[in-house]
């Protein structure tokens, strides 16, 4: 019976926050993708000084995303 | 208010002849008055945001008996980002939500949400009603509220919901509409 058990609970909570990660990393990724389009076709709707600030903003954001989804693949 | 003088008021929430662009403009066609939500009503978000920073910092407690240091810093780096998204889209939400009086017309700007925009128009000779809301206890102290613009026949009605002095913008619209739509300023 003992043999059978593969995983420790360390283990199984480790695989299950890697899975997390992953899995939340990559969603945050898509909303900041759609913030980023979004921002941009909102800055062609009401044009202003603040534009270029705001889609800084949004794509400082993108790449904040993309680092955590990199990060995640090496937990 | 001389005809080209410009400011703004209670954080860009309301801005009288402001140099702001949008999609459509006609050439002889200059913005007025751009209204944005009150400040005050968005305070909501911004607090819940502290909020979500505290519970993560606090789960630090937590994570330390099961999670390896990299592992921590992950988290707080992940729950980090994930408040400043939060707070960045509420921001946005409040910042494009505009209402917009030109010389010829009257523009509401909604986004909802990521996906979802909507524009209504209403040109100046055929608004018929305007309409002021101000009930409550913060409304009152902050003076914010609704605007209810009524169109003529098929013409589609314009809201402007918890605008900063809605009183002032009524007057605005009214002037306009006695002065011959151009000659408010």
């Amino acid at each position: 019976m003992e043999n059978l058990v593969i995983f420790n609970n360390r283990e199984i909570i480790l695989i299950f926050f890697k899975a997390f990660s992953l899995i939340f990393s990559f969603l945050y990724f898509i909303f900041s993708l759609i913030t980023f389009q979004q921002t941009k076709a909102m800055t062609k709707i009401v044009k202003l000084k603040e534009s270029e600030i705001l889609i800084f903003l949004s794509f400082i954001q993108l790449i904040l995303s993309i680092i955590l989804f990199t990060a995640a693949f090496f937990l | 208010m001389g005809k080209n003088k410009s400011y703004h008021q209670l954080l860009h929430s309301f801005c009288l002849n402001p140099s702001l662009k949008f999609d459509g403009q006609e050439t002889d066609e200059f913005p007025i008055l751009v209204v944005r939500a009150h400040p005050i009503t968005q305070i909501s978000w911004i607090i819940k945001g502290f909020f979500l920073l505290f519970f993560i910092f606090g789960l630090n407690i937590f994570l330390s008996y099961y999670l390896k240091l990299y592992q921590i810093i992950f988290v707080n780096f992940f729950g980090l980002c994930f408040v400043f998204g939060y707070w960045y889209f509420n921001f946005l939400q409040w910042f494009f939500n505009v209402g917009i009086i030109t010389n010829k017309r009257i523009l509401d700007v909604d986004f909802y949400g990521l996906m979802y925009k909507e524009t209504t128009i209403a040109i100046l000779s055929k608004v018929e009603d305007i309409t002021t809301k101000s009930s409550g206890f913060f409304p009152s102290f902050f003076n914010y509220g609704n605007v209810f613009i009524q169109t003529a026949g098929a013409e589609v009605n314009i809201e402007f919901i918890n605008i900063p002095k809605p009183q002032e913008v009524a007057k605005v619209i009214n002037q306009l509409l006695k002065d011959g739509k151009s000659s408010y300023f």
